[in-house]
């Protein structure tokens, strides 16, 4: 549970990642799904609650969780006067993954289609760009659990599927992500299971069709189960 | 080495590398600097001079220690104000819980990274607390000189030097103190808003209380500003206020015996570290209550890089309780009226704390100008007070290149409006020029009142031309906004827009003002003044939005 003052951002949520799954994080505006990345993240603390990532509690281990985890932040801002290998070097400093920075680094610059912008100032780069940088800072080291917030906010279709399939490689491989995000068609191609999060609270959860099932319907898209779910959840508040 | 404090490392080093090579690539970033840089240093070096150089004739100096020992008190008091008034802000600040915040990409970057968070927390303090050194050293070192060269005997180097750390530790500790205030509330129920607001009507009421006890002491004969200084020196105030005490003693070191400088420091450096380690042990704490504030001052930041007031204004209000009014706007008509009833709700919405303070400043005069009578100097600038009065409808005026910049950042909105540019560019002047002139009129007829020692026609007369000048000029800044619409936050296209029209504007001003001022020498009347001025910036204003209207038909951003 995290609470600010009068105002109950997440509550009674539990999540569990197994290896190889990913997990998608939906629910409206004000939800309380960034909050709970930004919880998990360690970035803040649950006001009540435990977490752990691969056995290691958040707020007693706390070191030895953050280096299992890869936090992208929402609309990130990376240091502007950086060079982007360098904003690349930076990280990798910060996980203590220098040794594999050279050969992974560029392989995930040349993925993302940035390779050729590696020695400009971070500043000189577009938004979508910009996303794209965080997104392959969080690729750097060998996480066990992706916690992407909107991650693929402002990039181009080319951008947004080879990042996808770096996540997919990175189930495939072991590894874990919870991915938060408004593209209900991403959510629904891409993801294992969806959470469908709403005032804090966890209201459905499944595959497609447990969550449409859990909004009473035959058939539809993810969108049709997402609106029904959240409105009815409004219309009992 | 620790990962952190390589981490830390590599992004000074990188950023300062990348931040000169930027600079040396960028003319228009790189001049300024040059030309300035020198002049900084020269200024530094010469006050540094001062108060390392001996004195060079010991009997003007003690003559001069005689002549200053006086006004001890006054200077004492003076500093203890400016103390105050900081360790107010600093504790407001706090309230608001804005006083610790770090980059948002440190947020998005180095907090969920697995790197210490009290070396993070350190690191910053220490940043802080550098940028506090320099920024005093400059502030005190300006201060000091002067002091320095009227009682250069017995104001020794050791003095300048326990001076300047007395009041950085000050600074240092009252910020330690807002920043342990901020993370208290954080981590509690409570939210700091409503004591802010408190804080906000105590230093206000104070204010007031002291202005009307000043005149009350001079309606009972006595001398008003004697009496503030000797509240500001009693006993009371010193040991409620011990750290601005000390550091206020500090400084008058030289006049006063009895100041003992290394006491002093000794209780204000256990206070600044006391308090840093008080914040350090709260690391948590520090950290979750400076997320609101990073991220409510990178929206301001790029709001200020689309140099776009009214986004600027949201960003300082995000989070805040402003409550819109439950009846919309308010009906003045219809067509550019609702341009002018959106800029009058945006306006008192925005800074209601603003308006209360500027009505307060608009009848201050009724206090103020009374207990200037009787000191020669400030006398002696009444006469001068409807050229005053002018020079500030010019250099206020200006302001309108902002409004009209900030409005057309909503041209989609502005040039789908069924109206004609010429109404339209009216209704942007009106709400500005109404407000100025408004404060203008009520504290102008305020100075007239109170005192005989200013011309009475003079002032009547430039107030009764003040609307029309002011929308004349701003007609000639709504062109210099639509030629030049883009504010870069550079300096050069800064430059280029603020001077392009300058001469214009000047030209404008000096055809108002002289008509007022030329029907005023030959008939004596106001009314005439008022006639000639008016219909002169009628006929300014008529002209200057027909260009701009020509302008603004033809204007794409």
């Amino acid at each position: 549970m995290k609470r600010y003052r009068e105002t109950t951002a997440v509550d009674g949520l539990s999540i569990t990642l197994q290896p190889g799954e990913v997990v998608g994080l939906v629910g409206p505006n004000g939800a309380g799904k960034t909050t709970a990345l930004r919880c998990i993240s360690g970035v803040v603390r649950p006001t009540d609650g435990r977490i752990r990532v691969v056995g290691y509690d958040v707020r007693a281990h706390e070191r030895e969780a953050k280096q299992r985890l890869a936090f992208l932040a929402e609309l990130p801002n990376p240091y502007e006067l950086l060079t982007v290998w360098e904003h690349m070097q930076f990280v990798a400093i910060a996980y203590g993954t220098e040794d594999i920075l050279k050969d992974r680094g560029e392989e995930i610059l040349h993925r993302l289609r940035l390779l050729d912008r590696r020695n400009d100032l971070v500043l000189t780069l577009s938004k979508g760009m910009k996303q794209k940088l965080a997104a392959a800072c969080a690729f750097i080291h060998d996480a066990k659990v992706y916690l992407l917030d909107e991650p693929l906010m402002g990039m181009d279709p080319k951008g947004q599927r080879e990042f996808l399939e770096m996540v997919r490689e990175t189930a495939s491989g072991g590894g874990a992500a919870l991915v938060s995000t408004h593209i209900l068609d991403t959510a629904e191609r891409v993801c294992d299971r969806i959470l469908v999060l709403s005032r804090g609270r966890i209201i459905a959860e499944g595959g497609l069709d447990e969550i449409r099932h859990r909004a009473a319907l035959d058939g539809g898209r993810l969108e049709d189960a997402f609106l029904t779910l959240t409105e009815s959840e409004e219309t009992a508040e | 080495m620790s990962r952190t404090s390589r981490v830390i490392r590599f992004l000074f080093w990188r950023r300062t590398v990348n931040t000169l090579r930027r600079l040396r690539q960028s003319p228009a970033q790189l001049l300024p600097i040059l030309i300035l840089t020198p002049g900084v240093i020269l200024g530094v070096m010469i006050a540094v001079g001062v108060l390392l150089i001996p004195p060079y004739d010991a009997a003007w100096a003690e003559d001069s220690k005689r002549f200053f020992t006086p006004f001890t008190d006054n200077v004492r008091s003076i500093i203890m104000v400016l103390l105050l008034a900081v360790a107010l802000s600093l504790i407001h600040r706090a309230l608001e819980e804005d006083l610790l915040a770090f980059r948002q990409s440190e947020l998005d970057f180095l907090f969920p990274a697995p790197i210490s968070l009290p070396q993070i927390l350190l690191a910053r303090m220490a940043t802080d607390y550098l940028f506090c050194a320099l920024t005093t050293f400059t502030l005190v070192l300006y201060v000091l000189a002067p002091m320095r060269i009227v009682m250069p005997s017995t104001a020794g180097r050791g003095w300048a030097l326990a001076t300047w750390l007395g009041v950085m530790l000050f600074y240092i500790s009252a910020t330690n103190l807002g920043r342990l205030v901020q993370a208290a509330l954080s981590a509690g129920k409570w939210s700091g808003l409503a004591a802010a607001k408190w804080l906000r009507f105590f230093a206000l009421g104070l204010s007031i209380a002291l202005l009307v006890g000043l005149l009350w002491d001079r309606a009972q004969g006595r001398e008003p500003f004697e009496s503030a200084i000797d509240l500001l020196t009693s006993r009371l105030i010193y040991w409620a206020f011990l750290p601005c005490g000390l550091v206020a003693d500090m400084f008058v070191a030289p006049l006063s015996e009895s100041v003992n400088l290394g006491g002093s420091l000794a209780i204000l450096l256990a206070t600044a570290v006391t308090s840093g380690a008080a914040v350090l042990a709260l690391t948590r704490p520090a950290f979750e209550s400076a997320l609101a504030a990073t991220q409510r001052r990178h929206a301001i930041w790029q709001a200020f890089r689309k140099a776009d007031a009214s986004s600027i204004r949201a960003a300082q209000l995000a989070g805040r309780t402003v409550r819109g009014n439950p009846y919309g706007l308010p009906r003045l008509g219809s067509g550019s009226w609702a341009l002018v009833a959106k800029s009058l709700v945006y306006g008192i919405r925005s800074s209601p704390w603003g308006l209360i303070i500027v009505a307060l400043l608009a009848v201050a005069p009724l206090g103020v100008v009374p207990l200037m009578e009787g000191h020669e100097r400030l006398e002696g600038v009444m006469p001068y007070m409807p050229v005053l009065m002018l020079a500030l409808v010019f250099a206020w005026s200006q302001r309108v290149r902002l409004n009209v910049r900030e409005e057309f950042s909503h041209l989609s909105v502005l040039k789908s409006l069924p109206l004609s540019p010429f109404s339209m560019l009216l209704a942007l002047l009106v709400v500005p020029a109404g407000g100025f002139s408004l404060f203008l009129i009520v504290s102008g007829s305020a100075v007239a009142e109170s005192t005989s020692l200013v011309n009475g026609p003079q002032v009547y007369s430039v107030l009764s031309i003040a609307p029309a000048l002011y929308t004349a000029l701003g007609s000639v800044h709504v062109c210099s906004g639509l030629l030049y619409p883009s504010y870069d936050p550079g300096l050069s296209k800064g430059y280029v827009a603020d001077l392009a029209l300058t001469p214009v504007a000047i030209l404008v001003f000096l055809l108002v003002a002289g008509s007022a001022a030329g029907a005023l020498a030959l008939t004596g009347a106001v009314w005439a003044a008022a006639v000639a001025g008016n219909l002169t910036g009628i006929a300014a204003t008529c002209v200057g939005l027909g260009v701009a209207g020509f302008l603004y038909d033809r204007f794409e951003p």
